[in-house]
């Protein structure tokens, strides 16, 4: 009976430290190599290793989930070091940090007057948040960004006169739960309502005289002979780490089009980001790759994370020209916007500094709309740095 | 390199393990020396020279000891010089550059601060060979010849960095008889699956939640419920951690071949602050009885009282050599004044209880015993030692008094601060059950579990099967937590 224990804790550690060094032994020659040439130390040799050995864990992601079970088990939250929670309804939460919200209000002012200076219609979208659908970690996690900071924006940008759009409402009128709205494992909305957001774009923007292209076929997307839907499971990023049975996957949605489409995105200097021009191949990079890998999915979306990139739609000639100012809350929003707009720039501000100043650069463009997409983290960014 | 680090678990120890059975039998304590060698220097490099120091001097030190034996004044003379050696490296690289620091702030002296860090595992690994070289000055025992024996004592990696302190004694009989059987080598391996889950799924679990309350720094803003919660579960830390770590280095002594002595016995069963000494870092209280108390207490009972001319109470004996022990406890532990705070607090309450016990035989001798209920002889002593220990490891966990002081406060509502905040119940459902297995985990309920289990028919098997099961289980979530998790170090490397 002694002898099971035993023959199993030998078994194992030999077993995972074949396999692991087997698929590792690339990096520890080139890290045995870089380390006997530079001075680095054995304390800085061995924490290397234990890095390498980490990464490379044999069966990492299978591994991980027995840590997701145990912490299941044991009725564990906080899946990271206290600043992400889980509530009731297995929705993952980031705890906020303050924030500086003056620049964003200045900077969203400014780019308001740009748009009405030139006659632009200017909608401002605010992304929804899952704390306001009622759970009851909102009122320890969220209370500036759902009392404070909401509030007072809508007021700012009604009183500019510009175009606003509270997609919590629209989601609340649809009476759609916070698991069909967001994923359980990520801070991001599903593919749904990204595509419920579009709708509501096109609707606002369209009243406004803009035309888009084939808007009313583009815009059905539950529409099996115009869409075919795709799903992976999906772990998000914080899933990814911390073991799929702790968080439980999510189901991530792609809506291929079957439809002909000529789309390419190109970088600040003008040159193509892709090779394709097929929707598929261009919008959604790499997403095919690997159906069994249980990655980060929103990647996949217009290349993220860059600060400046260009989608030209080649047989949208007659669509609109738009500016839109996102983060990654809307990627894909702005992916299946691509479908009926002649040209869209896509500004990440988050990427921006002092030097990298994109508006700067563009402004000057003839745009037929500006949209911001509004979460948390454009909060602490600034949109125009004029 | 921790005993929960990948790189131990899945590189260093395969390879010790394996060489350690296929070398010739006269090689093995010299593989092992080096191979703790290599072990403390990818923990800490630059502390090699120290530790090398300490191994050599000690060793001559103890060989002159065992030379002059004959002669009392010389061995004694040595035997003060390796206490000045000893005592004066730990007091160089554990306390001198806290207190040239400590100086400058408050007599506004401008010294200058010295910028070693403190060598890994020092406190212990000088105690061990303060217990070799006294041992033979004491004539426990003789100087061994063998520079590998003494060195392999020393530094042998299961107990080089946070023990348990096992004397020479018994050490040096294992290091040419060691028993290697499956037996031996499967008690090893449960011991040490049982403290790698301890390490990582209790005390690196509720560290996080522990860690975050202290680090606030600014105690206000904690409830008093938060605050009491967070005591407790740090008590339960540190516990699980340190005993992980006694538990990690018994069963790899077992797996080759050594006895370590147990650090542990259950500590928060005790009913009194003496029985939980007795059974919490019992190694370290074993040492300090054997090597301070005693000889304080042996040297103060031959002294007469100066303004009487009659020899000092023994009473008065006692609790002068305690208060010397307690005084080298809480300091051993570190260099700030919530160490020395830390000492004297559970001093103070030992003397009490020693006071309370010579009363009750006094009053036993009258024939006026004191007679206690089953609430006041099991319940209310328990709940007595567990808030005394729980406000000593929360001076223990401050990183200065005045922090222990601002805790302090919190617990008893006294910091402007709630009883309840509303974000508590958040931490509770977070922690609850963690909590919950723990205090499981800390009470000897396992082995009267399994004592009920053996006497049923067929209850051994039944209990065999069903421990292999849960062991299999606890190294597989335990090795998960490794890979999965950041680096969390052991508390007692600190020290």
């Amino acid at each position: 009976m002694k002898k099971i224990i035993s023959t199993f804790f030998l078994f194992t550690i030999y077993f995972f430290s074949f396999f692991t060094l087997k698929s590792q032994c690339t990096n520890i020659d080139v890290l045995i190599k870089n380390t006997s040439k530079a001075n680095n130390n054995i304390k800085d040799f061995s924490k290397k290793i234990e890095e390498i050995l980490k990464d490379g864990f044999f069966h990492k992601n299978d591994v991980i989930n027995f840590y997701g079970l145990s912490e299941r088990f044991l009725g564990r939250r906080l899946s990271s070091d206290g600043n992400y929670y889980r509530d009731t309804s297995n929705l993952m939460h980031y705890d906020f940090p303050v924030y500086n919200i003056e620049k964003f209000y200045n900077d969203n002012d400014s780019l308001s007057n740009y748009c009405r200076k030139n006659n632009i219609p200017y909608l401002v979208l605010q992304v929804p948040e899952r704390a306001t659908f009622g759970d009851d970690l909102s009122k320890y996690f969220y209370p500036d960004y759902t009392t404070n900071y909401v509030p007072i924006f809508k007021e700012k940008v009604l009183k500019n006169n510009d175009l606003y759009l509270d997609v919590e409402r629209v989601l609340k009128e649809k009476k759609l739960k916070p698991t069909e709205i967001f994923f359980k494992s990520d801070g991001h909305m599903q593919t749904t309502t990204e595509l419920i957001e579009v709708q509501e774009i096109v609707k606002i923007l369209m009243n406004k005289g803009i035309k888009f292209y084939k808007s009313e076929e583009i815009l059905d997307f539950e529409n099996p002979n115009l869409y075919e839907k795709e799903y992976r499971r999906f772990l998000g990023n914080f899933g990814y780490q911390y073991g799929k049975l702790y968080l439980g996957t999510d189901k991530f949605y792609y809506y291929i089009p079957k439809f002909e489409t000529n789309i390419f995105r190109i970088n600040k200097d003008g040159f193509p980001l892709t090779d394709s021009n097929n929707f598929r191949i261009s919008m959604l990079n790499g997403a095919f790759n690997n159906k069994k890998n249980w990655q980060y999915f929103i990647i996949d979306f217009l290349n993220f994370p860059e600060p400046y990139v260009e989608i030209d739609n080649n047989f949208a000639v007659n669509g609109p020209n738009i500016l839109v100012f996102i983060d990654s809350m809307s990627m894909r929003a702005v992916t299946y916007l691509s479908l009926m707009c002649k040209k869209i720039i896509v500004l990440d501000p988050r990427q921006f500094n002092e030097e990298n100043n994109y508006f700067k650069k563009i402004k000057k463009n003839n745009f037929d709309a500006v949209i911001t997409f509004v979460g948390h983290s454009m909060l602490n960014t600034g949109l125009t740095y004029e | 390199m921790a005993f929960s680090s990948l790189i131990f678990l899945f590189l260093f120890f395969p390879i010790v393990i394996f060489c350690n059975y296929v070398i010739q039998q006269k090689l093995r304590n010299f593989f092992l020396l080096i191979a703790s060698l290599f072990f403390y220097a990818c923990g800490d490099l630059k502390s090699i020279p120290i530790i090398l120091t300490s191994i050599i001097l000690n060793y001559f030190f103890a060989l002159f000891i065992d030379k002059a034996k004959e002669k009392k004044n010389l061995s004694k003379f040595i035997m003060i010089i390796m206490l000045v050696f000893n005592v004066g490296l730990l007091i160089t690289y554990k306390y001198l550059a806290s207190n040239i620091s400590f100086l400058n702030n408050i007599l506004h002296f401008n010294l200058t601060v010295p910028k070693w860090s403190l060598p890994l595992g020092i406190s212990f690994f000088t105690f061990s060979a303060i217990s070799y070289c006294l041992d033979v000055y004491f004539q426990a025992c003789s100087a061994d010849k063998n520079f590998f024996n003494v060195a392999l004592y020393i530094s042998f990696f299961p107990k080089l960095i946070s023990g348990p302190i096992v004397k020479w004694t018994t050490f040096q009989t294992q290091l040419s008889e060691r028993k290697f059987d499956i037996n031996n080598f499967s008690k090893g391996v449960e011991r040490f699956i049982i403290g790698l889950a301890k390490k990582l799924i209790i005390a690196d679990s509720i560290g996080v939640f522990v860690d975050n309350v202290y680090n606030r720094g600014d105690f206000s803003s904690i409830s008093v419920s938060i605050a009491w919660f967070t005591t407790f579960s740090y008590m339960l830390q540190l516990y699980y951690d340190f005993s992980g770590y006694s538990d990690m280095a018994v069963g790899l002594g077992k797996m080759l071949g050594f006895e370590l002595d147990e650090n542990f016995n259950y500590p928060y069963v005790s009913k009194s602050v003496v029985e939980y000494w007795s059974r919490w870092h019992i190694t370290l209280g074993t040492w300090l009885k054997h090597y301070v108390y005693t000889p304080v207490f042996r040297a103060l009972s031959k002294k007469k009282n100066i303004r009487t001319g009659k020899k000092i109470n023994i009473k008065t004996c006692d609790y002068i050599s305690l208060l010397v022990s307690w005084c080298i406890i809480g300091p051993w532990h570190g260099a700030g004044l919530s160490y020395l705070i830390y000492g004297l607090f559970f001093c103070f309450f030992i003397i009490c209880e020693r006071i309370f016990e010579n009363y009750k035989k006094q009053r036993t001798k009258m024939g006026r015993e004191l007679k206690f209920n089953f609430i006041t002889k099991e319940i209310l002593p328990h709940i007595y030692l567990i808030f005394v220990v729980d406000i000593g490891l929360m001076i223990f966990r401050s990183v200065s008094t005045r922090y222990a002081i601002s805790f302090g406060l919190s617990l008893l509502g006294l910091n402007k601060n709630n009883f309840f905040n509303s974000s508590d119940m958040l931490y509770f459902s977070q922690y609850f059950r963690t909590f919950i297995v723990g205090i499981i985990g800390s009470i000897p309920i396992i082995p009267f579990v399994k004592n009920k289990i053996v006497k049923l028919n067929r209850g051994k098997l039944i209990f065999s099967l069903f421990k292999i099961l849960i062991l299999i289980v606890l190294f597989i979530v335990s090795i998960s937590y490794t890979v999965t998790t950041t680096y969390n170090p052991f508390i007692y490397f600190n020290f």
